[in-house]
């Protein structure tokens, strides 16, 4: 029962991706996958006319499975994601456009995928996005599958093909994010394993309230409260700052990559470091900067506390998002976490 | 089966030689495609037939061994950086899993005229199509003193199988201070980059159980090699003084190989090694040549856009044994022409789409542990060749980080390469 080893093998490719790692090995698996997957530079989260252009010269299915051949021999149809070569079947097509073009263009500078690229012209790229994504993997690792029985029990065929091709993607047209970090890059993306499900911290119901109380959807008139999409566009931005707002132990165990630690309980005392400057005993914030705080999630008060804080030493509401969802719900959304450092 | 358009005007094309031929029995049966050989080529091209057509045609793949040992690699198996396993594979998926039957045995013989394929217990396979991948045959007389005989004493190991165990014992067994001469060949040979490589690897297992007193004299019939620059900088950095490469200009050629006295003659000096790696000329496969598909050259000529015979419309041949252009015989580029070959196959046999023919390729070389370079191009048919359109190179002085991620790139190539090969 080949076919049922397949979600097994799966899921242990996807176990051996920690939830949690330490931020130097986050930033070496960054740089390897900037150098390969990379991102548009006009930011990801912007529509991308160009890729519309593109995957509308060709739906020829089948040129692109004739095309897809030269892939294959790095990019098998089952690759690890975290292989030096990822997988691209079942990737977004509007992705795999946008990769291709990038490297075509030399935005992304893999010599490998370079030159592949250059070897393909428009109509070529569409005609393997189109296959490419459509496309379900073909054949499991023979060791692995040879080896685990325990699912050959497992006989939904049709769901573990799926399990097995689908690429967890941020939006449909976008995998993955590189945001900015004191150290380098850093990759955002989600958790592919569609089995996966949330345990430990972050899968309790049921916190006291007080002190773990439900948060209204706007902690302070002016505020405006964002999402993963707009807190990922912001993560993108050098000039945007994402600070996490919780107490130390919490950032240290695992935060938002890119985001800049500072506690609720010292934000109004710091507000230098988000462009504000001291005048006397008060803050002048003219050239302050677009602010995002999150903290645990719709139960967590802290960075509530910490906007109504920094809005009563002067801060200007407009310039603050408040990303509600907090790590609750960045993590229930597969997205990547990293330890915080000192 | 119905004649369609194309087949019709295949037919028509034939000639006389079609004349004579036994005609196609059309409409009974099904296809019958047989491969004749299972390494990058052959396995490749069985695999996709089996994939892309299913039970409407039917695959045979004739190879004389039980499995299969990459070639490519397997200087990372003499560098102890793979295992024996890690290069070994088996056609068993695609007899279980794509339908594709496999015969050990070795073919001899092929019957152009009666479209058959004769092996050497003497039984025959008949075929609509043939596709012809035998890899290389070694042109022992071109060292002189060397001899398929005393391979098994100075092994070659340029082809997978058991001269890979004979050259890993050999290492294996060189102490501190033993020499090892190499002879590379002279192009054009399976695997530009692979004498470097190995060379590189040797001095790697010096280096790793600290043999500071062994050196590694590669006799070289050419002016230069592959990715030389790469090389020339490698051996400088992780193997100071044990590495030395000497062209023909300044040995002078090889004059007398004696395997059991281990040296190596030439103009310049009498080389002493404890191991010698006599890597000889090469042609195309025996099996090629006793057909009649190669030329002068020893080595087959091929429609570019296909990779067709054109000695024979019946018969394509890819891989090392074919004269394809611009691209080097390498495990890569015989993947790379086994796709475009499939799907002339399924066009002639099948009526299936065929599309422009395009081909890659790319040789990744270790030269340590983690430091690998690579040379690589995509090719297209230009004026009725096979040309590189784009091509890279690793440059020198790149970052450890760089060398490190070609290295992890190269592995993830192997990986799924030999999945495209052996599904």
């Amino acid at each position: 029962m080949r076919v049922g080893s397949l979600r097994a093998v799966t899921i242990a490719l996807c176990r051996q991706t920690r939830p949690f790692v330490r931020t130097g090995s986050v930033l070496v698996v960054a740089l390897a996958l900037s150098a390969l997957i990379g991102i548009s530079p006009a930011g990801a989260l912007e529509p991308d006319a160009e890729v519309e252009r593109v995957l509308g010269l060709s739906d020829d299915v089948d040129w692109g499975e004739y095309l897809a051949g030269e892939c294959v021999t790095c990019h098998a149809a089952d690759a690890a994601t975290d292989a030096e070569a990822p997988r691209i079947h079942g990737a977004e097509a509007p992705y795999l456009v946008r990769a291709v073009l990038d490297y075509r263009g030399g935005v992304r500078t893999n010599t490998t995928m370079g030159n592949v690229a250059a070897a393909l012209g428009d109509e070529e790229i569409a005609a393997l996005a189109r296959f490419l994504s459509a496309a379900v993997p073909v054949a499991v690792d023979k060791d692995a599958a040879d080896t685990d029985d325990s699912a050959a029990t497992d006989s939904d065929m049709s769901d573990t093909d799926e399990n097995a091709s689908m690429a967890v993607a941020i939006r449909p047209d976008v995998a993955r994010v590189v945001v900015p970090t004191s150290d380098g890059e850093a990759v955002v993306e989600r958790i592919q394993d569609t089995a996966n499900v949330i345990a430990g911290e972050f899968a309790r119901t049921s916190r006291p309230c007080p002190p773990f109380c439900i948060q209204p959807i706007r902690p302070i008139d002016g505020v405006e409260t964002i999402g993963e999409l707009e807190l990922l566009a912001m993560l993108e931005d050098p000039d945007g700052i994402v600070v996490d707002s919780r107490e130390i132990d919490w950032y240290l165990d695992g935060t938002i990559p890119g985001s800049t630690h500072i506690p609720y309980t010292e934000i109004a005392s710091r507000l230098d470091e988000l462009g504000c400057t001291r005048e006397g005993d008060a803050w002048r914030c003219d050239d302050a900067a677009t602010v995002a705080l999150f903290c645990n999630g719709p139960w967590c008060g802290q960075s509530p506390t910490a906007i109504r804080a920094m809005v009563r030493e002067g801060y200007p509401a407009n310039r603050i998002r408040y990303y509600r969802g907090g790590m609750q719900v960045w993590q229930l959304l597969g997205l990547s976490v990293v330890q915080g450092d000192f | 089966m119905k004649i369609t358009r194309r087949r019709f005007t295949t037919l028509l094309g034939t000639g006389a030689m079609s004349l004579a031929a036994p005609p196609i029995v059309l409409g009974q049966g099904t296809p019958k495609v047989v491969v004749v050989g299972g390494g990058a080529g052959g396995a490749t091209v069985a695999r996709y037939l089996a994939k892309d057509a299913g039970d409407a045609l039917d695959v045979t793949l004739v190879d004389a061994s039980d499995t299969y040992t990459t070639c490519f690699y397997s200087n990372l198996y003499f560098g102890g950086v793979r295992d024996r396993a890690y290069i070994t594979h088996s056609w068993d998926t695609l007899v279980d899993e794509y339908g594709i039957t496999k015969v050990t045995a070795r073919a001899t013989e092929i019957d152009r005229a009666g479209r058959t394929v004769t092996l050497d217990d003497g039984s025959t396979l008949s075929y609509d199509r043939l596709v012809v991948a035998p890899g290389i045959e070694m042109m022992f007389d071109s060292v002189p003193g060397y001899s398929e005989a005393a391979a098994e004493i100075a092994p070659h190991a340029w082809q997978g199988g058991p001269q890979t165990d004979l050259l890993k014992t050999k290492i294996d067994a060189l102490e501190n201070g033993d020499n090892v001469v190499m002879v590379a060949p002279p192009n054009p040979y399976r695997c530009p980059p692979g004498p470097y490589e190995r060379a590189s690897m040797i001095a790697h297992v010096f280096k790793t159980k600290g043999f500071t007193d062994s050196r590694i004299t590669i006799l070289d019939p050419k002016p230069k090699f592959s990715k030389q620059g790469l090389f020339a900088e490698g051996w400088e950095k992780h193997y100071p003084g044990i590495v030395e490469w000497i062209p023909a200009e300044m040995h002078g050629g090889v004059i007398a190989v004696d395997v059991e006295a281990g040296t190596v003659e030439t103009d310049l000096d009498i080389f002493e090694g404890q191991l010698l790696n006599i890597i000889p000329a090469q042609q195309a496969g025996a099996i090629a040549t006793a057909a009649g598909l190669a030329d002068d050259s020893g080595f087959c000529p091929v429609d570019p856009d296909s990779m067709r015979s054109t000695l024979d419309e019946n018969i394509f041949v890819i891989g090392d044994a074919s004269i394809a252009g611009a691209m080097p015989k390498s495990g890569f580029a015989a993947n790379s022409q086994a796709k475009v070959a499939a799907l002339h196959v399924r066009g002639d046999l099948l009526d299936a789409r065929t599309f422009p023919a395009k081909y890659a390729n790319t040789c990744w070389s270790l030269i340590d542990a983690e430091d690998a370079v690579k040379v690589g191009a995509s090719y297209e048919v230009v004026d009725g060749a096979i040309a590189a359109t784009t091509s890279f190179v690793s440059q020198t002085s790149e970052t450890d980080e760089v060398r490190r991620t070609t290295y992890e790139e190269s592995i993830a190539w192997y990986e799924s390469m030999t999945k495209d090969m052996f599904g």
